[in-house]
């Protein structure tokens, strides 16, 4: 493996989460390169590297909101896993919603963690901190 | 001539003894009537009856006397002294005024019975003297002191009893009853004995000197025996007559007073009140009865009922069932109140209130109905129902708020308390004092504000979020919150110990916040001391009570009520953190099951709070399950 950055995509419509989470990885000391899309339709177009995105990055993770606009993140789940291309790439769930059906539908989707954002900023970055460690540290992730 | 000195021999006319003893008895029959009669009377009528009672039955007893007398033969020839025969009358009318007027009292004690008894007996002892002393006769008469004083005593003890009885019997309304008859049998015989062992007490022994006087002195013949006995049976059948006479009439006033009572009751009821025949034609129809539907008397006489009251429009079922039982006298609409639309004169409905009862009159059946208009009622109990509603939905608004409110407010705030919490871990002592305690300040209200927000999502949530309430392990929710509480638990040494708990109806998520809020609290406010708590319950009629008992800080009695009030603290937030929502979910989740939460303390020794959950229907097992188990320990 090379020592490239490792490719993040976040979806996530609040700026102010999306900052918080970039921040809370900056805490966490992990250079990565992070793309922060802010709907679902877009998040598809730029894996799918339709359009614009016709020479994106393929992410090595996606961080994943389930509240997004025009496409949710639900139906974003269910797409990249039902796409061949797409359903290697780990999915971890990150999302304000601790409601139980929530939780079993991401999994059912075949997400590959989920992960309720804590309300406290110390418990968040350990959350970030514990996703390094876990899926960009100790896990082999597939190659491109 | 007899020899002076010797006894004369005396003897008896049996028959006039027996006249004597009947005629007794008859005075004793017609005292007791009239006791009665003077007891019932009132006003001059009483005294009416006093008088005459006392004369007829004082002339009975001095004829009983007199006759007694008559019935006493001695070989000498007798005459009366007439003067002295009226006095001895005069004493038996008196006896017998007061015996009647003791008896007529409403109240007869000992005292008054012996005084009454003194009197009535005395009088007719001194009749009887008196008597005996109008004599005129050729001989002496001397009295045996002892039976002298045997008669007088015997007059009084006669008297005593002859006044228990007739107070006793006096109400006897009847004009003739046994009871009465035998009180006067008793009453009757008892006269004569004291008559003669008085005419005992007398010897007579021939006069040494004749010199009597004679001037007012008449002789007794068999004729005027005859005549004494003719006036006073006739004195007694009079006494008798009259007494039934006004017995009866008595009666017929009251019958008739008590029934212009009624009619008068009826006439100023505030209920219509109507009388129906057996063809459901209207034979009577009071003043409220015109005023409810709006018909005269004279009017609604004779109408058929159901068509006076039913709007034809109606045809419900109890108008139906109105319509078959006046049609065929029976139906459930008898004996019970049905409310029923009824029609006004001016065509308007109204609400009523209906009663019928049928009444069996001889051979003849009426129905007597009783109708209330309903209408102040019915608008009241509508508007009480609308009210109920608005409530409902307005709390129900209100909740829905309150969560949406709280969930919506949780996104922004969780962005302010983020980054105020960045900014100060990014430039904590980067920038001057006052920075570092601004920021200080935003984070900590940011923190205090997610918690309040948390605490009234989860209080609204016991209503919106709640699930139906199940057949629920009680212990098994208690040990969930006691697991969900393990870290508090270990830090502050707390031993919890639970005693046998049942099986209820509950949402077991909220029972389980119940007890961990209650534990969770038990453990808060501790004492220097190691906490102890300890989880019971106990059945009490319809319902559980459980307790959760700790040894901690304790409340005061003013605050018994409002620690169940959101918001309500008794404590800073450096002495015990909390926003005081805790106990207001409890008491919304008690609530929500059925029950009743409160708190029993004594400062310093530690709290208990006790709420109730019904008892569920199939959990009688269970009860007596515990019941063995509690028995065994």
């Amino acid at each position: 493996m090379t020592s490239r950055p490792i490719e993040i995509l976040l979806v996530e419509d609040n700026p102010g989460d999306a900052r918080l989470t970039l921040e809370a990885f900056k805490e966490a000391k992990v250079i990565n390169n992070f793309t922060v899309l802010s709907d679902g339709v877009e998040a598809l177009a730029y894996l799918r590297r339709q359009g614009v995105y016709a020479k994106s990055v393929q992410p090595d993770l996606i961080l994943l909101d389930l509240n997004l606009p025009k496409k949710d993140g639900r139906e974003v789940l269910a797409e990249i896993k039902a796409d061949e291309q797409l359903m290697k790439t780990p999915v971890v769930v990150l999302t304000t919603s601790a409601a139980e059906e929530d939780i079993a539908r991401a999994y059912s989707r075949h997400a590959n963690c989920y992960i309720t954002k804590p309300v406290d900023l110390d418990q968040f970055l350990r959350v970030a901190q514990s996703i390094e460690s876990f899926w960009l540290s100790l896990v082999k992730l597939p190659l491109h | 001539m007899t020899p002076p000195g010797m006894v004369l021999a005396s003897s008896y006319d049996y028959l006039l003894v027996a006249l004597s003893v009947i005629i007794a008895v008859l005075a004793s029959y017609a005292a007791l009537d009239l006791a009665g009669r003077v007891t019932s009377a009132r006003g001059k009528a009483r005294l009416l009856w006093l008088c005459g009672g006392a004369m007829a039955m004082g002339f009975g007893i001095w004829s009983m006397h007199y006759i007694g007398m008559l019935a006493f033969r001695l070989p000498v020839p007798v005459q009366y002294d007439w003067p002295t025969v009226s006095l001895s009358l005069l004493a038996a009318i008196l006896a017998s005024a007061v015996a009647l007027f003791v008896v007529s009292r409403h109240q007869m004690g000992v005292i008054r019975a012996s005084l009454g008894s003194i009197l009535m007996g005395g009088g007719i002892a001194a009749m009887h003297y008196i008597g005996m002393a109008a004599m005129r006769l050729p001989a002496m008469c001397r009295y045996s002191p002892s039976l002298f004083l045997l008669s007088v005593v015997l007059a009084i003890v006669i008297s005593f009893v002859a006044l228990w009885l007739t107070f006793y019997f006096r109400t006897e309304t009847t004009a003739w009853s046994w009871r009465k008859a035998i009180s006067a049998l008793v009453m009757g015989a008892a006269i004569p004995i004291m008559h003669y062992t008085g005419m005992a007490a007398a010897t007579f022994t021939p006069a040494t000197s004749s010199h009597q006087d004679l001037s007012h002195a008449v002789n007794v013949s068999s004729l005027s025996v005859v005549g004494i006995t003719i006036v006073t049976l006739m004195v007694f059948g009079l006494v008798l007559l009259t007494s039934l006479a006004d017995r009866r009439f008595s009666i017929q006033a009251l019958e008739l007073e008590s029934s212009r009572r009624h009619h008068q009751i009826i006439e100023t009821a505030l209920d219509a009140f109507v009388e129906m025949d057996s063809d459901g034609l209207i034979t009577n129809w009071n003043a409220r009865a015109e005023i409810t539907f709006g018909r005269s008397r004279s009017d609604a006489i004779g109408q058929p009922f159901s068509e006076i009251i039913i709007p034809h429009q109606y045809c419900d079922a109890h108008t139906q069932g109105l319509r078959r039982f006046l049609a065929t006298g029976e139906g459930p609409v008898l004996n019970q109140r049905i409310e029923i639309t009824a029609l006004h004169r001016d065509g308007s409905v109204f609400p009523i209130e209906l009663a019928i009862s049928p009444i069996l009159w001889g051979k003849r059946r009426f129905y007597a109905a009783f109708v209330r208009d309903v209408t102040e009622r019915k608008r009241a109990e509508q508007e009480l129902a609308r009210r109920a509603e608005e409530l409902a939905r307005s709390n129900a608004d209100l909740e829905q708020f309150a969560y949406v409110a709280s969930h919506d407010l949780q996104e922004p705030l969780r962005m302010v308390a983020s980054y105020t919490q960045l900014l100060g871990r990014r430039y904590q002592g980067k920038l001057d004092a006052d920075a570092d305690e601004f920021i200080a300040f935003a984070v900590d209200g940011a923190t205090r504000m997610q918690q309040l927000i948390q605490d009234l999502l989860s209080f609204s949530r016991v209503t919106t979020k709640g699930k139906e309430l199940q057949l629920t392990d009680s212990r098994a929710a208690c040990d969930q919150a006691i697991a969900n509480l393990r870290a508090a638990m270990s830090e502050s040494g707390t031993v919890v110990t639970t005693g046998s708990l049942p099986t209820v109806r509950a949402d077991a998520t909220q029972l389980t916040q119940l007890f961990q809020n209650l534990i969770g609290n038990a453990i808060k406010y501790r004492n220097e001391c190691k906490p102890e708590v300890q989880v019971a319950a106990t059945p009490v009629e319809d319902r559980w009570v459980f307790s959760v008992q700790d040894n901690g800080i304790g409340i005061e009695p003013q605050y018994f009520e409002r620690i169940f009030q959101m918001f309500q603290r008794l404590h800073t937030r450096k002495q015990y953190t909390g926003t005081g929502v805790g106990l207001a979910i409890c008491r919304k989740i008690v609530e929500r099951h059925g029950g009743r939460i409160w708190v029993e303390s004594q400062p310093g020794k530690g709290s208990a709070f006790l709420f109730t959950i019904p008892r569920a229907e199939g959990e009688t097992n269970d009860f007596k399950a515990y019941r063995n188990s509690a028995g065994g320990r």
